[in-house]
């Protein structure tokens, strides 16, 4: 027997995920609990989505998970379930299991139908209505097929049935069953029907069948196609109407034909036994690989250790760089200020600049085309461009000055950060106040994807970051936000971060003090000499990277 | 988290807190119907340890990670008035960020004003720079390792001076990387959410 402990968010409560794990811990002798246990050999996630949000620094053990369901229209929920998958050792799944092979070891798991619903009622007399089930509860994001159901109960009396609902949010009549009673739900049906578009099995349906209940079943979804061609499991397409017209149609003829011994024996393999047996010998073996240990034990320690002063001790001198970027004249005039005062101030510490001119003192020099006037293709491209030996990038604009010694600005990454930025200056701090007679549709577009206007606007002149994935997804991010308005890129930055969290430590203006504001009170440690590169005045209406765009710089180019 | 519970959290000890408390749900209610709890002397064991009732609302307010009951939770201080909807930092949790907080309106000379000198001056040498002052009056929050992380060290770095809470809170950011998304003035002393800093330590 393994040493395998079950991560739950709720553990004994009365839910499908807290009973599935129940099992596991019951039959396999495992322990559960609502957060991980350090000393396990294996921590098993119950779902995967423990382990995306609540834990995801947690190593030192091998990892599993169980993976439901994969949202793919849930852009949060994918990322979770992509960042699992690549995180964990082993993948549970009953549904995913192509899907998942791909990112590793994967084992499919028999659903557990509870021991309850084996067996055929006694009396199966039924009413005169003909009644077709639901069981579950509804959710906001209509995966459960709601706008089908809604439909339907509209269309009662045309098709000739009743339908009833187990559990909530149904738009017909409906109540909640507890647990123990579920089974006398599904013996007053006809028929049990699911219209989930996404699932991870279904549960219900394989419970009706346990109890020899007709289901008609979608298409493609879960593991609803596993289950055998026989009359009482009849199929449709998942989310159409017409089809499933059609189901209840061959439904109601062909009722009164059904075996239901062989409807209890399409389901007789998914027991909690086998369920628990298809966990078990897998972790129960002494196969361990510690993917997981290698890249977070440290972590791990440092998370419930005591503060320790950080590594100020200059090693990471040799792991920094800076990077620039300059194209036209004003903005090439502007980074040499940059270049010898960075040299200055923060000597050995090399410097990268990609520019259309050769400019001396760096020690990386990239050549290449201008891609559009504000040089954003090249700045969002920090994360790829710059050596990979660098683990710690400051990135300042060509128009920025270093006044002070700036290590702090490296020491807040090797402290465990992964990024910082500055706030924008004066009343522009505010992302409401952002929007511009040029920015219109952008502006909108922002708000509606971080939902609410009084947030903290940052301005991306100076940033710094250190190396890590979500750094990494965060530039690839900008940078298809950036292009799909080609303007500034502020507006792309917001979307971007409230897309992809990350350890972002805030900065005053002292680090990023515009000469066209005054100066803050203990002097600046960066000033930004705003808008000296630029070789256009006004505004530019449409893209950056346009014909129009390129025509007001052309005398500078 | 499959269905997080949301609630907002307030502590009030003394009377004078809580009647600011009965006045600040009233005005949530108006624009808001999530659940609420009050933390109160009767749901706390520390009253014996701490001599005010200053000490016992920071001591709970740096402990409110293992006594929140909700998935996402948003403090509020009593004397704050949720004018309008709370729900966009709810959003920020339930799309992948930790907290949610807002920055002060003190920042530069009058930056910590409010904390004694030695706490002030050993918080700024472990920055070695001036911080951006945040304030801990409203603040959303998840249940994560991170999170959990970072209120041990929050109420461990209060314990210290055991005074405001404040500069504990900018120390134990600084030492307990988090993944927080920083809102607008609106949510803590503007429209969204009035915070009127009314004094309520005595009762």
């Amino acid at each position: 027997m393994s040493d395998t402990h079950i991560i739950v968010h709720k553990p004994g409560a009365d839910q499908v995920l807290s009973r599935k794990a129940g099992y596991l811990a019951k039959l396999n002798k495992w322990t559960i609990s609502d957060r991980p246990r350090p000393g396990a050999e294996t921590n098993l996630f119950f779902p995967y989505i423990l382990l995306s949000e609540r834990f995801p620094e947690f190593g030192g053990t091998q990892l599993a998970a169980y993976f439901t369901h994969d949202d793919v229209d849930n852009e949060i929920k994918n990322h979770w379930w992509r960042f699992a998958a690549g995180r964990v050792d082993i993948r549970f799944t009953t549904s995913y299991v192509s899907e998942l092979a791909g990112y590793g070891e994967t084992i499919h798991a028999r659903p557990p139908v509870d021991p309850q619903f084996f067996g055929l009622m006694v009396n199966f007399v039924k009413s005169d209505d003909y009644i077709v089930g639901v069981s579950g509860m509804s959710y906001k994001d209509g995966r459960k097929g709601e706008s089908l159901l809604e439909k339907l109960a509209g269309l009662q009396e045309k098709h000739g049935i009743r339908l009833v609902g187990a559990g909530r949010g149904w738009p017909f009549t409906h109540r909640w069953y507890p647990w123990d009673d579920m089974a006398s739900f599904y013996d007053q049906l006809h028929i049990y029907l699911c219209t989930s578009l996404i699932e991870g099995v279904p549960m219900p349906p394989l419970e009706a069948l346990a109890r020899g209940i007709p289901v008609i079943v979608p298409r493609n979804v879960g593991m609803m196609d596993e289950l055998p061609n026989i009359s009482g499991i009849w199929r449709f397409k998942a989310g159409s109407s017409i089809s499933l017209g059609y189901a209840l149609k061959r439904a109601r003829a062909e009722w009164k034909g059904v075996d239901r011994d062989a409807l209890v024996d399409s389901v007789s393999d998914y027991t909690v036994t086998n369920w628990a047996s298809d966990f078990a010998q897998r972790l129960n073996t002494s196969t361990v690989r510690l993917k997981s240990q290698l890249v977070t034990l440290a972590s791990e320690e440092t998370a419930h250790a005591e503060f320790v002063p950080p590594m100020h001790d200059g090693k990471w001198r040799k792991k920094a760089g800076m990077y620039c970027v300059a194209f036209g004249k004003p903005a090439v005039t502007c980074v040499k200020t940059l270049i010898s005062s960075f040299r200055k101030f923060m000597p050995g510490i090399p410097i990268m600049l990609v520019s259309n001119k050769k400019v001396a003192g760096v020690d990386h020099m990239v050549i290449c085309d201008e891609k559009d006037i504000g040089a954003r293709v090249h700045k969002l491209s920090a994360y790829e461009i710059t050596p990979p030996e660098w683990e710690y990038v400051l990135y300042m604009d060509a128009d920025t000055e270093v006044m002070e010694d700036i290590s702090s600005l490296y020491k807040i990454l090797v402290d465990g950060w992964e990024a910082l930025i500055c706030k924008d200056m004066a009343k522009y701090h505010t992302a409401r106040m952002m929007i511009r007679p040029d920015n219109k549709e952008e502006f909108e577009h922002t708000m509606e994807t971080i939902g609410c206007a009084d947030v903290f606007q940052y301005n991306g002149g100076i940033f710094a970051f250190r190396r890590t994935n979500g750094v990494r997804d965060l530039f690839k991010c900008w940078q298809k936000e950036w292009d799909m308005y080609a303007g500034r890129d502020q507006g792309a930055l917001l979307r971007a971060l409230y897309r992809h969290p990350i350890k972002l430590f805030l900065l005053t203006n002292h680090w990023n003090a515009s000469d066209r504001y005054p100066t803050p009170v203990g002097g600046a440690m960066i000033m930004h000499h705003s808008m000296k590169a630029r070789r256009w005045g006004g505004l530019i209406y449409g893209r950056t990277d346009s014909e129009e765009a390129w025509e007001k710089v052309k005398d500078f180019r | 988290m499959l269905d997080p519970s949301c609630g907002i959290v307030y502590i009030a000890i003394g009377e004078k807190a809580k009647q600011f408390a009965e006045r600040s749900i009233e005005a949530l209610r108006r624009c808001n119907d999530f659940e609420v709890t009050i933390f109160t002397e009767k749901h706390c064991d520390v009253q014996d340890a701490f001599q005010t009732s200053k000490e016992i609302s920071r001591s709970l307010k740096t402990r409110l990670y293992n006594l929140s009951p909700y998935d996402y939770t948003l403090y509020v201080d009593a004397d704050t008035f949720p004018d309008g909807d709370v729900s966009p930092g709810f959003e920020t949790l339930a799309g992948g960020w930790d907290m949610a907080i807002i920055y002060s309106s003190s920042q530069g000379p009058e930056m910590m004003w409010h904390i004694g000198k030695t706490e002030r001056e050993l918080t700024a040498e472990l920055y070695g720079f001036r911080p951006l002052q945040l304030q801990g009056g409203v603040m959303y929050f998840k249940r994560n390792e991170r999170v959990e992380n970072f209120f041990t060290t929050w109420h461990r770095e209060w314990l210290i001076w055991k005074e405001e809470d404040q500069a504990a809170l900018l120390r134990a950011l600084y030492k307990s990387p988090l993944k927080y998304w920083m809102l607008g003035r609106p949510f803590n002393g503007g429209a969204v959410i009035r915070h009127t800093f009314a004094r309520m330590d005595g009762d």
